[in-house]
C-alpha cells in the first residue's frame, strides 16, 4: 500500500468513494494484488503467451493476428486486471497498448463492428500521435484515399467535414486523421442519422477499409519498432463484455469475419454467458478467463490467499477502526463469496445502515440480510433448486440458459477457470434455498 | 463527526419521526445514498402505496432542500414521453438544474420492451442526466427488473422498501422509565415514529397508556428541537386529558413542561406567567415543596437569563436551596449551586467570585460522586474562570 494513503476512517467518506464501475489504474492504492487469491498467477502469462511474448525471457515471436477474448464475471475485476497486465506487456522490444473503453468512447446499444473499427484506427492514431511517431504521408495514404471516395462523398461525410472544418486532407499527417476519427467515432456515438449512413459506407466497401487499416498497423509497427516504442500493436478493448443478448451475438458471432480480418493484436473483455453458448467463431480465441478470488477450495479447504486479498480490498475502501471486531470483517469477506463488487456493494449497505461511525455484527447481519432480499427478489423455486444441487455435489451443472442467468446475475459464481461453481453466499442464507436444500438431501439429488 | 454530518444526521432523523416505524430504516438509507453517494446513481424504490408514496417524497425533499440539493418530480404518463430516448431527453433537461429526480407512472409507462430499451441505454442515462434517479415502483416491477434490465438492476445504487402498514392493531410500546436517557439520536427518531404510529391508532388506546406515552413523545421531540410539535401535544393531547379527569397536579406539571418548551423558544414573559400563575400555585396548594422548589429555580432562570440577578440569587438561595437540602436531593442541590454561581460570576460584586468558586467545587464533588454528565460542564466553568479547587473549598 502506498506509504502516504489511508483508507477513509468516516462512514460517510467511505460511502462517497464506492464507484462500483471505477476501474483501478497501476498506481491506485486501494489496487490489491489478487493472482494467488485468484489461481490467476498464469492468467497474465497465458494472454502473454497468446500475443507471443515469454514474460520469463522476454522473447517475442508475435503472431500475425491473435483476437483473444478475456472472460470474467461482471464486477469481478477484469479492467481493473487489464490495466495492469498492460503495464508488463508494454515496452521496448514487447508491445505498444492501444487501450480503449466502447463505454465512452462508443455508444454500446447496437455497437457493430463498423463503430469498433474507426475506434480502434482513432485510438492507434492517437497513441502514435502522443508518442510523436511519424508515418509519412504514404502510411497514411491508403486510409486517407478510403476516406475521401468513400465517406467524404456521402452526404454524412460532406456534413462531418463541414462540421470539423478540415478533413485529413485538409490538416494533413496524423494530426489531421486523428481529428477526422475522433468526429467519426463521434457521430457513431450521438448521431442516429449519420450512423447508419457511414456504417452502410464502411459495410460496402469493407474490404479496401480492412486492407487500408491493416496498412496503417503495420507501417505503424514500423515506425513503433524504429523509435523503441515496442515492436507490435495490441488493442485493448474494454467494455465489450457489457454487450447484452442480440448485441453480442452480433458482434462476436455474426461479424467475427470483419473483426478477424484486421491482422493486429487484440483483447477483448467478454461476457461469460458468451463462453457457455458455444457458437463463437473458431479463429477467437476464447479460453482465457479471469477466475473469481476464491475463499475455499473446490472441498471446502480455507484459501488462506482469498481471504486475505479480500479483507485487503476490504481494509482499502474502509479504515480498520470503522470495524468493531475482527469477526464483523472475516463475516463481509465470507459473504462476498470472493466477489469484489459485491464486497464494495456490501460494505456500502454496512455504511448505509451504520448508526455512529462503527461497521459491528447488527450492521453486517443487516446489510447481509439487505443484500439477500435483493437476490430473493428474482430468483425462483427452480432456481433454488438448482443452486442447492450444485453446491451439494460440486458438478458443474451445464451451461443451459437458466444456469446462464443465474452467473450472469451472479446468483451463482464460477472459480478456478470455470472448472467448479458455488451459490453466492447470501443466496444461501435465504428461506427458498434452506428448503430447496434440505429437499436436495432428501431426495439424495 | 463534522458539524455538517452532525446536521445532516439530524435532518435525517427528524425526518424520519413522521414515518411509520417499519419504514425509518430503509429511508435512512435512501437519505444517506442521496446526500453522500455519488452524483449519478439509480435508486429503486419499491412502494405500492401512493400516499406513503407521496408522504416520502416530501420527506425526502425536505432533506434534500435543506442540504441545498434540488430535487424534481418527473410523472410518466402511458404515453408521455413516447418513448425512451424522448424519457432521456426529459431526464437530460431535468438534470441541467436538479440533483435528484423522482420518477413516478412508471409502472404503466415501463413496458417490457422500454425495460429493455433502458437497459441498453443506461450509460447513456447517465452520460445525460447525472443525477440521483429515484425510481418509484410496485413489488411486482421491481421483481421482474432484474431479468427485464439485467444491467440497469447490476448497476442499481441500492433498493428500498416500503411496504404498507400491516393491517392488524400494533402492539403498544413499552414504557421508557429509564432514570438518565442516553438513547441515541436513531433510536430517539425510530422511538418517535414507535410511539407516534400507536398513539394513531383507531380507536385510540385508553388514557393511561396514552398520557405516558404522549409525555415520552413530546420530550423526544424537545431533544430534537422540534419545539412546536413536542407545544402542540402537550397543549393539545395531555393538558385536556388531565384536566378532563381532575388530575390537577399532573395538570400543572404539564403547564410546567410547556413553559420549559417556552423558554428554549425564547418566550420568556409567557414562561415566566405559566410558572408564576399556573403552576407554582398549584404547587403550593398541594404543599409538593419538591415541586415548588424546582419551580422557583425555574423561575429564577428567567429571571437569570433576563439579567435580573439580585432576584434569581434571592430565590435560589431563599427558595430553593434549603428545600433540596432539606430532602437530600444531592442532584438538585448542585444544579442550584452551579446557578448560583453563574449568577454570581455575572454579578461580579465583591466576595462573588470567590463564593462562586466555592459553590462550583462543591458541585463538582457532588457530580464527580454521582457520575453524571454535568461533571464535565462544571469542569469546564471552573477551568474557563480560571479557578481550581486545591485553596479555596477542600474537595468533599
Amino acid at each position: 500500500m502506498t506509504e502516504s494513503y489511508r483508507p477513509p476512517s468516516d462512514i460517510l467518506e467511505v460511502l462517497q468513494q464506492i464507484e462500483y464501475e471505477e476501474p483501478l489504474g497501476p498506481d491506485d492504492p486501494r489496487y490489491v494484488d489478487t493472482r494467488e487469491a485468484r489461481g490467476s498467477q498464469r492468467t497474465l502469462d497465458r494472454l502473454a503467451r497468446k500475443l507471443g511474448l515469454l514474460l520469463a525471457d522476454g522473447r517475442m515471436y508475435p503472431p500475425r493476428q491473435k483476437h483473444v477474448l478475456f472472460f470474467g464475471h461482471t464486477g469481478s475485476g477484469k479492467t481493473t486486471e487489464l490495466l495492469h497486465y498492460a503495464t508488463q506487456l508494454e515496452g521496448p522490444g514487447r508491445f505498444c497498448i492501444v487501450q480503449l473503453d466502447i463505454t465512452k468512447d462508443l455508444d454500446r446499444n447496437n455497437l457493430q463492428y463498423a463503430d469498433t473499427l474507426m475506434a480502434m484506427a482513432r485510438a492507434l492514431l492517437h497513441r502514435l500521435d502522443v508518442a510523436g511517431v511519424d508515418l509519412g504521408t504514404d502510411a497514411l495514404a491508403p486510409l486517407d484515399a478510403w476516406f475521401s471516395e468513400r465517406v467524404l462523398t456521402t452526404e454524412a461525410g460532406r456534413e462531418l467535414r463541414t462540421e470539423i472544418k478540415t478533413g485529413a486532407a485538409g490538416k494533413g499527417g496524423i494530426p489531421g486523421l486523428v481529428k477526422l476519427f475522433a468526429s467519426f467515432t463521434a457521430a457513431f456515438k450521438a448521431n442516429a442519422t449519420y450512423k447508419d449512413e457511414l456504417r452502410r459506407v464502411i459495410r460496402n466497401s469493407f474490404g479496401e477499409l480492412a486492407a487500408a487499416f491493416n496498412t496503417l498497423i503495420q507501417r505503424a509497427e514500423d515506425a513503433l519498432r524504429d523509435t523503441g516504442n515496442g515492436s507490435r500493436v495490441v488493442f485493448i478493448i474494454d467494455g465489450t463484455d457489457k454487450l447484452r443478448g442480440e448485441d453480442t451475438r452480433l458482434f462476436f458471432v455474426h461479424d467475427a469475419e470483419q473483426l478477424l480480418a484486421i491482422e493486429t493484436l487484440v483483447v477483448y473483455t467478454a461476457p461469460l454467458s458468451l463462453k457457455y453458448e458455444g457458437n463463437l467463431a473458431g479463429k477467437l480465441d476464447a479460453d482465457l478467463m479471469l477466475p473469481m478470488i476464491k475463499l475455499a477450495e473446490r472441498n471446502g479447504t480455507p484459501c488462506d490467499a482469498g481471504m486475505r486479498a479480500v479483507r485487503d480490498i476490504l481494509l482499502r475502501r474502509a479504515d480498520r477502526t470503522l470495524f468493531a471486531t475482527d469477526d464483523d470483517i472475516e463475516r463481509l469477506v465470507q459473504a462476498c463469496g470472493g466477489h469484489p463488487r459485491e464486497l464494495l456493494r456490501l460494505l456500502k449497505l454496512c455504511c448505509e445502515f451504520a448508526e455512529d461511525d462503527c461497521i459491528d455484527a447488527a450492521t453486517v447481519d443487516a446489510a447481509v440480510r439487505q443484500l439477500a432480499s435483493e437476490y430473493r427478489r428474482f430468483l425462483a423455486p427452480d432456481d433454488y433448486a438448482l443452486l442447492a444441487g450444485i453446491d451439494r455435489d460440486g458438478i458443474h451443472a451445464g451451461n443451459d440458459e437458466r444456469t446462464r442467468r443465474l452467473l450472469y446475475n451472479l446468483a451463482l459464481l464460477e472459480y478456478n477457470d470455470g472448472t467448479w461453481r458455488r451459490s453466492h453466499p447470501v443466496v444461501r442464507t435465504l428461506e427458498g434455498y434452506a428448503r430447496a436444500a434440505e429437499a436436495a438431501a432428501e431426495t439424495g439429488n | 463527526m463534522t458539524d455538517d454530518a452532525h446536521r445532516f444526521h439530524l435532518d435525517r432523523h427528524r425526518a424520519a419521526t413522521e414515518l411509520a416505524p417499519e419504514h425509518i430504516p430503509d429511508f435512512q438509507r435512501l437519505l444517506k445514498d442521496l446526500c453522500y453517494g455519488s452524483r449519478f446513481q439509480l435508486l429503486i424504490l419499491d412502494c405500492r402505496d401512493e400516499r406513503l408514496r407521496e408522504l416520502l417524497i416530501a420527506r425526502i425533499d425536505e432533506v434534500l432542500e435543506g442540504r441545498r440539493l434540488r430535487p424534481a418530480r418527473l410523472r410518466l404518463a402511458p404515453d408521455d414521453p413516447a418513448d425512451v430516448p424522448a424519457l432521456e431527453a426529459v431526464l437530460a433537461t431535468l438534470a441541467a438544474d436538479h440533483d435528484a429526480i423522482h420518477i413516478t407512472g412508471a409502472d404503466a409507462w415501463l413496458t417490457d420492451p422500454r425495460w429493455r430499451a433502458l437497459n441498453i441505454r443506461r450509460e447513456a442515462i447517465a452520460e445525460r442526466a447525472p443525477a440521483r434517479l429515484l425510481l418509484w415502483l410496485t413489488p411486482e416491477q421491481v421483481s421482474r427488473l432484474p431479468d427485464l434490465a439485467p444491467d440497469l438492476w447490476a448497476w442499481r445504487s441500492g433498493v428500498f422498501a416500503f411496504e404498507a402498514a400491516p393491517d392488524e392493531p400494533r402492539p403498544a410500546p413499552e414504557r421508557f422509565d429509564a432514570a438518565i436517557d442516553n438513547r441515541s439520536l436513531a433510536q430517539r427518531s425510530r422511538r418517535i415514529a414507535e410511539l407516534r404510529a400507536y398513539l394513531a391508532e383507531d380507536p385510540p388506546p385508553p388514557d393511561d397508556l396514552r398520557l405516558p406515552l404522549l409525555d415520552e413523545l413530546a420530550t423526544l421531540y424537545e431533544d430534537l428541537g422540534e419545539w412546536d410539535k413536542a407545544l402542540r401535544i402537550r397543549r393539545e393531547e395531555e393538558l385536556p386529558v388531565y384536566e378532563r379527569l381532575g388530575d390537577v397536579r399532573s395538570a400543572a406539571i404539564t403547564q410546567g413542561q410547556i413553559a420549559d418548551v417556552l423558554q428554549a423558544r425564547g418566550e420568556l414573559d409567557a414562561a415566566l406567567r405559566i410558572r408564576r400563575e399556573e403552576a407554582l400555585p398549584v404547587f403550593e396548594r398541594l404543599g409538593d415543596v419538591r415541586e415548588v422548589a424546582i419551580t422557583q429555580g425555574k423561575i429564577a432562570d428567567v429571571l437569570q437569563a433576563r439579567g435580573e440577578l439580585d432576584a434569581a440569587l434571592r430565590i435560589r438561595r431563599e427558595e430553593a436551596l434549603p428545600v433540596f437540602e432539606r430532602l437530600g436531593d444531592v442532584h438538585s442541590l448542585l444544579i442550584t449551586r452551579a446557578n448560583i454561581a453563574l449568577a454570581l460570576l455575572q454579578r461580579a460584586a465583591d466576595g462573588d467570585r470567590v463564593e462562586a468558586n466555592t459553590l462550583l467545587c462543591e458541585a463538582l464533588a457532588d457530580a464527580r460522586r454521582l457520575r453524571i454528565p454535568e461533571t464535565e460542564t462544571i469542569e469546564r466553568m471552573l477551568a474557563e474562570q480560571g479557578m481550581d479547587c486545591d485553596a479555596t473549598a477542600p474537595m468533599r
